[in-house]
């Protein structure tokens, strides 16, 4: 038997679904779904550095003309905040991140994650990784609160 | 014995330990050392290879003697110097090397024979016979050899890794690291400050020195409290900076406390620490003296005695006799004297040396010999009036101090020689970035410390912009350094230089007899400074020693070079994070949580999880569940998850032209909503990879790669896009994580396709297009790696978990269902399609049998391709295998040989790269690499595992076994 195609509906699933928020101590770790994401090629105004050839534009539709390929589903997107939020990043970022500004954005690894930051705030940060590796990002950056939260408790 | 008042030790706080089972106690504040020594504990280790009994020798980080087992089971941690570790309630010790116990070691015969296990003994003996090397020798050096044991489990304990960045990095909280970071911090700069005791002061704690009218210790917990202040100063005690590197990255060591390994905090930290600016504060180390038996327990460094005393109230004997070469030394008798320990005598070896202290005083005097096995009971004296033996339980040491090079060598730079002071200081430069002050740079007063401390910030500070008006230097003691070098005392007996590693005066000698008069040949054939330790207290007086038995000077002779770590790094700190589950990413496919609800065993492909079948209930074996899933595709429906496949999106005038270079045949003239496979070649002529791209329109591109080489394959597009024709339009985006890709495959995809897609038009074979499914945009490709009607359909990856659940319900419902990595592998290969298997790197288009896919045009490769050599009939080629005896079983790796040749290295002619059963022809099919291997289809030839012990006749048959003509594809 066929089901008839009215009956056809796909839920969506978010990268970290059933796996956060997660708060250690007074840090929290939480998912963050942009309404869409685009990789444009040249430069576009609001879009953050992303690579020699391209910028990432998040909640804005690409201007008419710009060459654009969605990433709206390819990346895992967490909000990580709270005080201590830049120790445990500096667990598994090797920039230098208390020298970087509100609203500056850098491609860089995350662990051995190929990924993205953004420091909102002071201690708020957005981080992005490979859709498929969300499971390894809310696992080490979780490892890292509790490793930060301990020490000071 | 512990004295009754005095010490930095909180007395309201006694600590109950254990040390090799034995019940004793200490106070907060002692060491493990301290409280042994406070307990009246003399022997604590046996020695390396003597295993002659060995107390503790020094206070801190160098101790060479007195390494402990601590912790039990996969907490096991051997070589712990028992001088840093701090003392917690509780505390079980053991200690190392002796067998069956440190007061009775069997193996304390070796100091029997030590006339025959000298330096480089072993490239002397064990040679015969020749067969007892391997059954007898080695096996019984291996038990004997290393101080403490592993446990052989693995490390449970938490660790973890963190960067750090700052304006200054002081190496050292003693006077001169305070000094500097103070300095520093008051003008602004962003300071880290490192020192490896748990509590700041480094020198200043064991000295009875005043600064600024406050006793050392006062004055340093002063600055300690300013600076824990000061938010722009990061205080880091329990810190060893173990490594300099490149632009100014440091490595560090930190032990975590107890009060936070209580909370839960990992055991230990590995710092990398990036500092645009770095000063060197580490201070210097004493050395000894050597002469005969100069390793008995309660033979101990000068400073470390009054160390003991002053710090933890703690003397290490009741007769204590003081032997020096300088007026450092006589400090000892001194502070010794006001603590109401008797001096039994002052030895100085210079002739013109004088004391106000009421004790015994020799001058021009050396210890000559040492007596009493398992502790101090007499040395004897030889004055320039004849011998004399005195009866003492304790000898402090002092040979002078090194200041602490270490880091300064660790790119290589050579300390420089300085006769003052008869040491090595760090030569300027040597690290970029990093200048020293204090002891550490050859000033041994605490004025000289505080001033060049003081003096190394401001300079920092110049060199970062910030100015600072230099605060007035609190006052403190001034002293000269004065010595006269006294390397070892002339005489017969072993003398020991190396403690850890045990290599004597004799030693180093012999070794200069024997031809070995590099310091770098010294180091190794005698093992000098090869230790855990790296020679901190014996390598200056071991190159002394071998300067004088080649006639040079010291300078002449040079040292040999350190690297790090300075103090031994667990490699659990520095790999924290990577174990188990950790040591990669982990990667998950949207349909991954129900592959796992079907208990499908995962395998890992590259980095991602895949499943490998999906077993139905009652089926036992792999094999019922593979052969199934592949009934599935040949006869029904089957569904697979693809998505590993990497996807590659290029958009751009300009992409025809970009694959027809990268393709060996041509996309130019691909029309959009085409789909066409294509072969790409390494520059040097051999396969890259496989694939099939498609023109979704007429300037959107879609590039499929294999699993494991989308990176490799984008880098590759990366690089021709910008350095080979930066003129080309193209731009260039992964895509493989936004989509989720499902395989559609057998007779009954098209009517599954019709049911899900409102409006399906039927696709050509080759073909592609957007397609809605559930209101959702869609891609769509009829492509095929199973020889049946085929199509992959690609959704954003939100909704992949919830696609994959309805096609393999809708496929169940055909007879069919999902299928895995087996099953997908055995489709293919009934099929003679290749994969990585087959284009493992070292296969040319020619050798699997593709020539024909390289184009007129040009292409990356095709140029190396054409090399003679590559277009050989006689190489290696691809054909298809089937068994062709009584033995059915083929394996991938087995080697193949003609059927009546030896089963050897010298007539190997090929080798199976892929195989599996295949239930649609009822026997194994393999595919392998053959020498002239078309040419002799028909041909039985020996297949031959080695490994598995596997012998089978096979058959060269055509590649494709099933669907010759490729009609089912093609529908």
């Amino acid at each position: 038997m066929v089901d008839t195609v009215n009956d056809l509906i796909l839920t969506p699933r978010s990268p970290c679904a059933d796996m956060l928020p997660v708060t250690v101590g007074r840090m929290m770790l939480t998912e963050t779904l942009p309404a869409q994401m685009w990789l444009v090629a040249g430069t576009v105004p609001g879009a953050l550095p992303f690579n020699h050839a391209h910028g990432l534009l998040i909640d804005q539709t690409p201007p008419q003309g710009t060459r654009a390929t969605d990433q709206s589903d390819a990346w895992a997107v967490v909000t990580l905040a709270g005080p201590g939020a830049t120790d445990a990043l500096a667990r598994l970022a090797t920039l230098n991140l208390r020298a970087m500004t509100d609203g500056q954005a850098t491609r860089s690894h995350i662990g051995h994650m190929p990924g993205h930051i953004t420091r909102i705030a002071p201690d708020i940060w957005r981080l992005m990784v490979f859709r498929s590796m969300a499971a390894t990002l809310v696992r080490e950056l979780t490892h890292a609160m509790h490793q930060v939260h301990a020490r000071h408790g | 014995m512990r004295l009754s008042t005095g010490g930095l030790i909180d007395r309201a706080r006694p600590v109950t330990f254990s040390f090799d089972g034995v019940t004793h106690r200490g106070f907060a504040g002692d060491t493990l050392a301290s409280a042994l020594i406070g307990d009246g504990v003399r022997v604590v280790a046996r020695s390396f290879k003597y295993h002659r009994p060995r107390g503790i020798l020094t206070t801190g980080s160098a101790e060479p003697n007195a390494l402990v087992t601590l912790g039990t089971g996969a907490a096991q941690d051997p070589n712990a110097r028992a001088t840093m570790v701090e003392l917690t309630e509780g505390l079980a010790a053991r200690s190392q090397n002796a067998w069956p116990s440190l007061r009775f070691d069997l193996l304390a015969a070796n100091d029997l024979f030590a006339p025959f296990l000298g330096a480089g003994f072993y490239y002397k003996t064990f040679m015969w016979p020749r067969a007892f090397w391997e059954k007898v020798y080695e096996p019984a050096i291996r038990r004997a050899a290393g101080l403490g044991a592993l446990s052989g489990l693995p490390d449970l304990d938490d660790h973890e890794r963190v960067q750090a960045f700052c304006d200054l990095l002081v190496i050292g909280g003693g006077p001169a690291g305070l000094m500097a970071a103070l300095t520093a911090a008051r003008a602004g700069a962003d300071v880290i400050l490192c020192d490896e005791d748990s509590v700041l002061g480094g020198r200043l704690l064991l000295e009875t020195h005043t600064v600024a009218d406050q006793t050392g210790a006062e004055w340093a917990a002063g600055v300690a409290n300013e600076l824990a202040c000061l938010p722009n100063v990061r205080v880091m005690t329990r810190t060893a900076v173990v490594g300099a590197y490149d632009h100014g990255t440091y490595a560090a060591l930190e032990t975590l406390g107890p009060d936070a390994i209580r909370r839960g905090a990992p055991r230990a930290a590995f710092w990398r620490i990036v500092a645009r600016r770095a000063i060197l504060a580490a201070g210097a180390l004493e050395r000894p003296i050597a002469f005969r038996n100069n390793d008995r327990p309660g033979v101990m460094l000068a400073g470390a005695v009054r160390g003991y005393v002053n710090r933890w109230a703690v003397s290490p004997g009741r007769q204590v006799a003081v032997f020096g070469n300088n007026d450092d030394a006589h400090r000892t008798a001194a502070d010794l004297l006001a603590a109401g320990v008797h001096v039994a005598a002052l030895i100085d070896a210079r002739a013109a040396a004088k004391t106000d202290l009421p004790i015994r005083f020799f001058a021009g005097a050396v210890v000559e010999d040492c007596m009493g096995r398992t502790g101090v009971e007499a040395i004897t004296i030889r004055t320039p009036k004849g011998t004399e033996r005195l009866q003492v339980d304790t000898l402090a040491v002092s040979g002078g101090w090194n200041p602490m090079v270490h880091l300064t060598c660790h790119m290589n730079g050579r300390p420089d020689w300085r006769d003052d002071i008869a040491a090595f200081v760090p030569r300027v430069g040597a690290v970029p970035g990093l200048t020293t002050a204090g002891a550490c740079h050859g000033a041994m007063s605490t004025h000289a410390a505080l001033a060049q401390g003081q003096q190394a910030a401001l300079d920092a500070l110049a060199d970062l912009g910030l100015t600072a008006a230099p605060d007035l230097l609190p006052s403190a003691e001034d002293a000269p350094c004065r010595i006269t070098p006294l390397w070892a005392v002339p005489g017969k007996g072993r003398a020991w230089l190396d403690f850890q590693n045990d290599v004597t005066v004799k030693d180093v000698q012999m070794a200069a007899t024997e031809g070995y008069q590099s310091v770098e040949h010294m180091k190794r054939y005698t093992t000098q400074g090869m230790a855990p330790d790296q020679g901190k207290t014996s390598n200056v007086a071991a190159l002394a020693v071998l300067a004088d038995a080649t006639g040079r000077g010291i300078p002449q002779t040079g040292t040999t070079t350190f690297r790090p770590p300075f103090v031994p790094v667990p490699i659990a700190a520095m790999g924290s994070g990577g174990q188990g589950a950790g040591f990669a990413p982990e990667r998950f496919t949207t349909s991954h949580l129900a592959s796992i609800r079907r208990n499908a065993p995962m395998i890992a492909a590259g980095l991602w999880w895949r499943p490998s079948y999906f077993p139905a209930p009652g089926e036992t074996n792999w094999r019922q569940s593979c052969d199934r899933e592949v009934g599935y595709v040949r006869n029904a429906v089957g569904i697979c998850d693809v998505s590993t496949l990497g996807k590659i999106e290029l958009q751009g005038r300009d992409v025809g032209a970009l694959l027809d270079l990268v393709y060996t045949n041509t996309f130019s003239t691909l029309a959009p909503s085409k789909v066409r496979y294509g072969l790409m070649l390494r520059e040097d002529g051999h396969v890259m990879d496989d694939g099939t791209t498609a023109r979704l329109e007429p300037d959107r591109w879609v590039m499929t790669t294999t699993t494991s080489a989308a990176g490799l394959v984008m880098r590759h597009l990366e690089f021709c896009a910008q350095v080979l024709r930066p003129d080309m339009d193209v731009s260039v985006a992964s895509v493989t994580e936004q989509w989720a890709q499902f395989s559609i495959a057998g007779p009954n995809a098209r009517a599954l396709l019709t049911a899900l897609i409102p409006g399906f038009a039927p696709l050509p074979f080759m073909g592609c297009g957007t397609v809605t499914v559930a209101g959702i945009a869609a891609r769509l490709f009829r492509i095929s790696f199973s020889g049946e009607e085929a199509y992959e359909i690609a959704v954003p990856a939100r909704y992949g978990a919830a696609l994959f659940g309805r096609l393999v319900e809708r496929a169940e419902a055909m007879g069919g269902g999902a299928y895995g990595l087996e099953a997908l592998n055995v489709l293919r290969l009934e099929k003679g399609f290749i994969t990585h298997a087959e284009i493992h790197g070292r296969t040319t288009a020619f050798d699997i049998g593709m020539q024909g896919m390289l184009a007129k045009k040009d292409c990356i490769g095709k140029a190396a391709s054409q090399r003679p050599g590559l277009m050989d009939p006689a190489r290696e080629r691809l054909v298809g295998l089937k068994p062709a005896g009584a033995v059915k079983m083929l394996t991938a790796g087995a080697h193949l040989f003609a059927k009546d040749a030896p089963a050897t290295r010298e007539h190997a002619a090929g080798y199976v790269t892929s195989v599996g059963f295949s239930p649609s022809l009822g026997h194994f099919i393999g595919l392998a690499f053959l020498k002239h291997g078309p040419d002799r289809r028909g041909e039985v030839i020996r297949m031959v595992d080695h490994l598995r012990q596997i012998e089978t006749l096979c058959e060269v048959c055509d590649p494709v076994f099933f669907d010759k003509d490729g009609a089912r594809a093609r529908g």
